[in-house]
């Protein structure tokens, strides 16, 4: 497909994309596809953080973690698809500035982009832990696919799991380590799992089945600190002083937007939308 | 090896390689069919996979899942063809099936 090309320097390297999508995943890859569906001829770039092919989120808790499914059969798009759309996918790299004013971005790699509109498509990331332990190693968290690479690496050492979290991203793991022949503890601090997404009944059923598959679910409660031995994980320490002894603790728990300050850089649309013509 | 003919929204229909052991939805992904969306990625948690099949395949297909059943129900284009493309395994006893992309929900 050929585009209009207006966004280029004397020796012809890109200094700009009349669309530039930030955020390589589901929605931004959905964007730059549903943009050359519709006919759009103009020039296209997705802003990626991770090395890999844009892939599937939802299978990294699932079958990707289980070992059910190789990584290339989770991409979102096979890597023929963005050159023969002529989307150029920029991978590795992170949007840290915006001037929406000047229609420009900061990359990490301490380049500029100019763009003619702007797709901010970022999704969330993880909330840390605040308390103290949430950087020693066997800590984890369930965001990218690296995320569970270093998981799986550490599950022959493994017995006993601890799960921070009881949502989807703490149930789905706490069902995967289970099958893998796991010992989960399942720490929720609200009266029921799923308490944010869904009501009481659909709560109590996977309540009832994660135990009944073995998984301790201990709602109610709070964590006061990781403990470590040697750098290393070794146990969860609860308000009340009960401390679950573990190799890995994973924290699942509500994830926060990324890129929350778009809204002080001019753009419209509620904050972090998109901002163009 | 075995293939697969997908027919798209405007009623264009194509033939593609199949692998077997991949999903219907994977193969139809990766041939390049933009318009089929998957976008849970496979674990039956979504309708947006949702095809089509020919008849003469209705009952060489695995059998649909109560997960399947219920997000087919939620749809508003289910027929007595309908499946969910990621729930159908290729095997190369499948080779020739014919599917239809279903109109968007």
């Amino acid at each position: 497909m050929a585009t209009i090309d207006s966004w280029a320097d004397m020796d012809g390297a890109k200094t700009g994309y009349d669309v530039l999508i930030v955020g390589a995943g589901h929605a931004g890859v959905q964007a730059a596809a549903s943009l050359r569906q519709l006919g759009y001829a103009g020039s296209v770039a997705i802003v990626g953080e991770e090395a890999d092919l844009p892939y599937e989120r939802p299978p990294l808790s699932k079958q990707y973690l289980a070992d059910e499914k190789p990584f290339e059969r989770i991409v979102l798009k096979p890597a023929e698809f963005y050159a023969d759309r002529d989307i150029d996918l920029l991978s590795k790299r992170r949007v840290v500035g915006l001037d929406a004013s000047a229609r420009t971005v900061a990359l990490s790699n301490d380049t500029r982009l100019c763009f003619g509109t702007l797709i901010w498509a970022t999704g969330g990331s993880p909330r840390r832990l605040s308390c103290d332990g949430y950087q020693l190693s066997g800590t984890h968290a369930i965001r990218t696919r690296a995320d569970i690479d270093r998981l799986r690496g550490e599950l022959t050492t493994t017995e006993r799991v601890v799960i921070i979290g009881g949502g989807y991203i703490g149930l789905e793991v706490a069902a995967a380590l289970t099958k893998a022949g796991k010992r989960i503890t399942l720490l929720e601090t609200q009266g029921r799992v799923l308490a944010r997404v869904a009501g009481e009944p659909l709560s109590r059923f996977f309540e009832a089945e994660h135990r009944a598959h073995g998984v301790d679910v201990r709602l109610g409660v709070t964590v006061t600190c990781i403990e470590g031995n040697g750098g290393r994980v070794s146990g969860v320490r609860l308000k009340g002083g009960i401390v679950l002894p573990c190799e890995m603790a994973i924290v699942g728990h509500r994830h926060t937007a990324c890129g929350r300050r778009t809204d002080r850089c001019g753009c419209r649309g509620g904050g972090r939308r998109r901002t163009g013509r | 090896m075995s293939t697969l003919k997908v027919t798209n929204r405007e009623g264009v229909t194509t033939t593609v390689n199949a692998t077997s052991g991949h999903s219907v939805m994977e193969i139809i992904r990766d041939a390049g069919f933009d318009e089929l969306l998957g976008l849970c990625g496979g674990c039956c948690s979504c309708a947006t996979c949702h095809v089509y099949v020919d008849f003469a395949f209705v009952d060489q297909l695995p059998a649909m899942s109560d997960d399947e059943d219920a997000l087919l129900d939620s749809n508003c284009c289910r027929n007595s063809r309908s499946r969910l493309s990621c729930q159908i395994a290729f095997s190369d006893d499948l080779d020739g099936l014919a599917i239809t992309i279903a109109p968007e929900d």
